[in-house]
C-alpha cells in the first residue's frame, strides 16, 4: 500500500512515515525530518541564539528521536514527543553551560521598580511580520536563562508547572523570570523604537 | 493602590483577569497603563512567532551519515530511493545554482543601493513576478517525497520576501528594513541550494 503511494509520488503520511521509520524506511525518516524540521531548528535558534550551535542541537535531537522511534506507541503526539525532546537537549546543553536559570537574586538591570517613561516611544503593537522580525530579535538579546523561560511560555506555550518540571525550577521561580524577560523585551523594543525615531 | 503595589501583582495580572482594584489603577495611571498594554503586545506577539527557519541542508546529511552509521536505516530495495540516489544530472545543478547566484546578486545590488523609493519598487517588482516561474521548475526537479515541503519554503520566504520589500519601499533609508530584504533573499538562495541537493537523477 505505501509502496505503491509511494511509486504514484503520493506524500507518506505522518502515521504511515512513524511505522515505516520503525521498520528501518530510509525515506520515511526524511519524511519526518522534513515534516518537523522548523518546528524543532526555531525552538533551538530562539533558546540558543545561535544558528550553528542550533543546527547541531537540531540534529541531536532527530537522532535522539529517530533512535528511541521504534518504542514510540501514540500515547501522545508525535510532535509533542519530538518537541519535549527537543527542550530537554536544548536544556542539557544550557546546563551544561550553566546557563538554564538566572537566580531570582541575580537581578540584571530589569528596571521594575517604577514604569518609566520612554522617551516619547509609542505603544509596542507587534503584528506585521518584520515587528515580529525585531521581536525574534530581541528574544535572542535575553540572558540565556530568561530567555530559556520566556520562549518555553510566551512562544512554545508551555505552563509555570511544566516549564518548573522540565527545569527543575519552582513555579514561582519561573513566573518570576517570564516577568523580568518580558520587562527586559519592552526595554529592548522600545530602546530601538526610540532610536529610530530620532534617527532621520 | 500605588504604582509599586501595582508593580507587585502586574506579572500575574498580565496573564490573567484584571479585577476591579487593578483596573482603577490602570484607568488613573497612563504609565502603567502603557507598561500592561506593551507587556500584552509582547505576550501575544510571541505567540504568533512562526517556525519559520530551516536548517541548512548540512543537518539532514549529518543525520543520514549518522542513520547510516548506526544501521537505523535499512538499505532502501527500490532503485531511487533516498540513500542510493544516482548523482542528479548536471542540468538540474545549474538551474538551482543560477537561480540563487541572481537572487543574491539581485540582494547585493538593493542592500547598496541608496536610489529613491520609487526606483527601488520599480526594482524589486519584476524580481517578485518572475519568482513564481523559477519556483515550479525548481519544484519539478525535487522528489515527490520532499516536494511539499519546498513548496511551503518558498510560500514563506516569498511572503517574508514581499514583506521586507514593503517595508523597505516604505522605509527607503531604514538599514534595517534593507538588511532584513537581503536576510528574506539570502533566505530564498538556501531553499534553491536545499533543493538542489535534494533534486532528482
Amino acid at each position: 500500500m505505501t509502496g505503491a503511494r509511494r511509486r504514484q509520488g503520493e506524500k507518506l503520511s505522518e502515521a504511515e512515515a512513524i511505522e515505516q521509520a520503525k521498520q528501518g524506511d530510509a525515506e520515511a525518516f526524511e519524511v519526518l525530518y522534513n515534516l518537523h524540521k522548523r518546528r524543532v531548528y526555531s525552538l533551538c535558534l530562539r533558546m540558543t541564539a545561535n544558528a550553528a550551535e542550533a543546527e547541531d542541537l537540531t540534529q541531536e535531537a532527530f537522532m535522539q528521536l529517530f533512535r528511541k522511534i521504534a518504542t514510540f506507541r501514540g500515547e501522545s503526539a508525535f510532535s509533542t514527543w519530538l518537541h519535549r525532546m527537543a527542550v530537554n537537549v536544548v536544556l542539557m546543553q544550557l546546563r551544561k553551560k550553566g546557563l538554564v536559570v538566572v537566580p531570582l537574586e541575580d537581578d540584571i538591570e530589569t528596571e521594575e521598580e517604577a514604569p518609566k517613561k520612554d522617551f516619547g516611544a509609542q505603544d509596542l503593537a507587534l503584528e506585521g511580520s518584520i515587528d515580529r522580525l525585531r521581536l525574534q530579535n530581541a528574544i535572542g538579546k535575553l540572558p540565556p536563562g530568561y530567555r530559556s523561560i520566556f520562549v518555553l511560555h510566551d512562544v512554545e506555550g508551555y505552563e509555570h508547572n511544566e516549564i518548573a518540571e522540565i527545569i527543575g525550577c519552582s513555579i514561582g521561580n519561573s513566573k518570576s523570570q517570564l516577568h523580568k524577560a518580558r520587562m527586559k523585551l519592552r526595554e529592548l523594543l522600545r530602546t530601538r523604537r526610540a532610536e529610530k525615531a530620532i534617527k532621520p | 493602590m500605588t504604582c509599586i503595589e501595582f508593580q507587585d501583582i502586574l506579572g500575574d495580572m498580565i496573564d490573567g483577569e484584571t479585577d476591579a482594584q487593578h483596573a482603577a489603577h490602570l484607568s488613573s495611571c497612563s504609565s502603567c497603563s502603557e507598561l500592561v498594554s506593551d507587556l500584552r503586545a509582547i505576550a501575544s506577539g510571541a505567540k504568533l512567532l512562526c517556525a519559520d527557519s530551516e536548517p541548512s541542508p548540512r543537518v539532514w546529511a549529518n543525520i543520514q551519515r549518522t542513520l547510516e552509521a548506526e544501521g537505523i536505516i535499512r538499505p532502501a530495495t527500490q532503485p531511487g530511493a533516498t540513500l542510493f540516489r544516482q548523482r542528479r544530472p548536471w542540468s538540474s545543478v545549474w538551474l538551482a545554482t543560477g537561480a540563487a547566484v541572481v537572487l543574491l546578486a539581485l540582494a547585493a545590488f538593493f542592500y547598496t543601493n541608496h536610489t529613491t523609493r520609487n526606483q527601488q519598487v520599480a526594482q524589486t517588482q519584476p524580481q517578485s513576478l518572475g519568482a513564481s516561474a523559477d519556483d515550479m521548475e525548481l519544484l519539478s526537479h525535487v522528489s515527490p517525497a520532499a516536494r511539499a515541503s519546498y513548496a511551503d519554503d518558498l510560500e514563506t520566504v516569498n511572503a517574508f520576501i514581499r514583506d521586507a520589500e514593503d517595508n523597505v519601499a516604505q522605509n527607503p533609508n531604514d538599514d534595517e528594513a534593507r538588511h532584513f530584504l537581503v536576510q528574506a533573499y539570502q533566505e530564498r538562495a538556501m531553499v534553491y541550494a536545499s533543493a538542489m541537493d535534494r533534486s532528482m537523477p
